[in-house]
């Protein structure tokens, strides 16, 4: 443990991730960790290269923007900072690199990072598409077939960062599109990230019975077609497959005719009775899953489906959770 | 926290003091024209721009534009020393409503330019006709696209 992060009066939940380095400014600034000299020479160093980034953006012929534009420009000169102290993960680590380095060189390493992540996201991407899950879903196939190319081939790091020229509504299993606390390239990266495991995870089962669970999802929500609704697939998929655990079914099998049994086995459950064994349970499918990034984010989704499991029997509703 | 780029910058990111001197400095060549500016002119210049740049919710970062409207304008036929100062404030205002206006897509030359034109000839020395009739029309046409041009000059005509 060095010395900042011994004394450091502030959390990471203090923070905007948003607007990263600003926060961290401001909060480095109040708590005299940053003296005002060294501040001023920051707010120089932004003021610099929004100067020159505007100029770049209007071809040098003119001296003035609109107040909308230039935010964007502005945002987008911070965010070269944020992709980098970010990218630490860490705190301290961040607060130190912000005494101790040169601003400039600080921009800089977030510059080649947005490189880097821009080359990555289109690796994400079409891993994505690889495993892309077969159904008629609009937002989700709008999300897989046309909100990344409008995203990759429109983005502009140097004048729009925060932006992202699409569209996305589909959420991921955790979260509607957007929640997530991050913007522009880094959304992307972390959105189709998600994605990817997600549709990976659905590929261990054929597109029929995924086919057949949304249509029961349809009919539970009292639609004729589920294609126009808002849900995640995946979260669908994994409902009725850990519903299956539950019943001693094995392998990837996700078709339920059976929430009857289902209640008749859990009715006197705990709610930690049904989560521990809903862990045990899928924990026995780790080595089948192999891939360590799927398992720790689908690990969680255990005990919230646990929870609506427990509201399900609790409520007697439980065909409107797996269908009859 | 206020994250904004206003309260970051404010909205002028030039430095007043040297474009107070810059203004003043221009007397060197308005003078053959009959004209100069006071440090007070140029103090109120200087209030003047940033006050445009505000009231028009647009941030400045280049080199200032008054003292390339002062540098157009001093050859005007129709400005006189009583009224100088007075008219470059108002022009200023005008220069970012015409950039308002034309959606940007006019470059600080180009505006400036088309209002010293209209200036001179269809407004005859008008600050109120330049806005609210020259200029306007100018930016009406950018906006609709240059097809509509002989349209609205036509259209123009019949009002006027």
């Amino acid at each position: 443990m060095n010395n900042i992060e011994r004394i450091l009066p502030f959390s990471e939940s203090d923070t905007d991730r948003r607007n990263y380095t600003l926060s961290l400014l401001t909060l480095c600034c109040a708590n005299g960790i940053i003296g005002n000299a060294q501040a001023l020479e920051i707010k120089e160093v932004i003021s610099n290269l929004f100067t020159e980034t505007a100029e770049q953006f209007t071809k040098r012929e003119s001296s003035s923007l609109p107040v909308a534009t230039a935010e964007k420009i502005y945002r987008s000169t911070l965010y070269r900072a944020d992709v980098y102290l970010l990218s630490l993960n860490n705190l301290s680590a961040a607060v130190e690199i912000l005494r101790n380095t040169d601003f400039r060189e600080i921009l800089a390493r977030g510059s080649n990072l947005i490189v880097k992540y821009y080359d990555d996201v289109k690796k994400i991407y079409q891993r994505a598409k690889k495993s892309k899950i077969k159904n008629s879903l609009y937002e989700y196939n709008y999300m897989m077939n046309r909100a990344f190319p409008e995203f990759y081939k429109s983005y502009s790091a140097r004048f729009d960062a925060l932006g992202t020229n699409t569209s996305i509504d589909y959420p991921t299993l955790y979260k509607p599109a957007y929640d997530f606390d991050c913007d522009g390239l880094l959304f992307i990266r972390e959105y189709y990230t998600d994605i990817m495991l997600e549709n990976e995870f659905c590929s261990f089962f054929s597109s029929e019975d995924i086919e057949k669970v949304l249509e029961t999802y349809a009919k539970i929500n009292n639609c004729k077609k589920y294609s126009s609704l808002l849900f995640n697939i995946c979260e669908v998929v994994l409902d009725n497959f850990l519903a299956g655990l539950l019943l001693g079914k094995s392998d990837f099998e996700i078709i339920m005719h059976d929430s009857e049994i289902l209640r008749e086995k859990y009715r006197l459950f705990t709610l930690e009775q049904i989560k521990s064994t809903v862990r045990k349970e899928f924990g026995q499918y780790y080595k089948i899953l192999k891939n360590h990034q799927l398992i720790s984010y689908l690990r969680p989704y255990t005990d919230i489906f646990s929870e609506k499991l427990y509201t399900h029997l609790k409520n007697s509703t439980l065909s409107a959770f797996i269908g009859d | 926290m206020d994250n904004s780029i206003i309260s970051f910058f404010g909205s002028s990111i030039i430095k007043s003091g040297n474009l107070q001197k810059d203004i003043v400095s221009f007397n060197d060549k308005s003078a053959k024209y009959g004209l100069t500016l006071s440090n007070k002119d140029a103090a109120m210049l200087v209030k003047a721009g940033n006050d445009a740049v505000k009231n028009h919710e647009r941030i400045e970062f280049g080199k200032s534009v008054t003292t390339k409207i002062i540098e157009k304008f001093m050859q005007s036929s129709y400005i006189q020393q009583k009224d100088y100062a007075e008219t470059i404030a108002q022009l200023i205002d005008v220069f970012y409503y015409v950039k308002d206006q034309s959606e940007d897509t006019l470059t600080d030359d180009e505006a400036i330019d088309k209002m010293y034109n209209c200036f001179e000839t269809t407004s005859n020395g008008s600050i109120e006709l330049l806005i609210n009739r020259d200029m306007e029309r100018i930016c009406r046409t950018i906006r609709n696209g240059a097809d509509d041009e002989d349209n609205d000059t036509e259209a123009e005509d019949e009002q006027y």
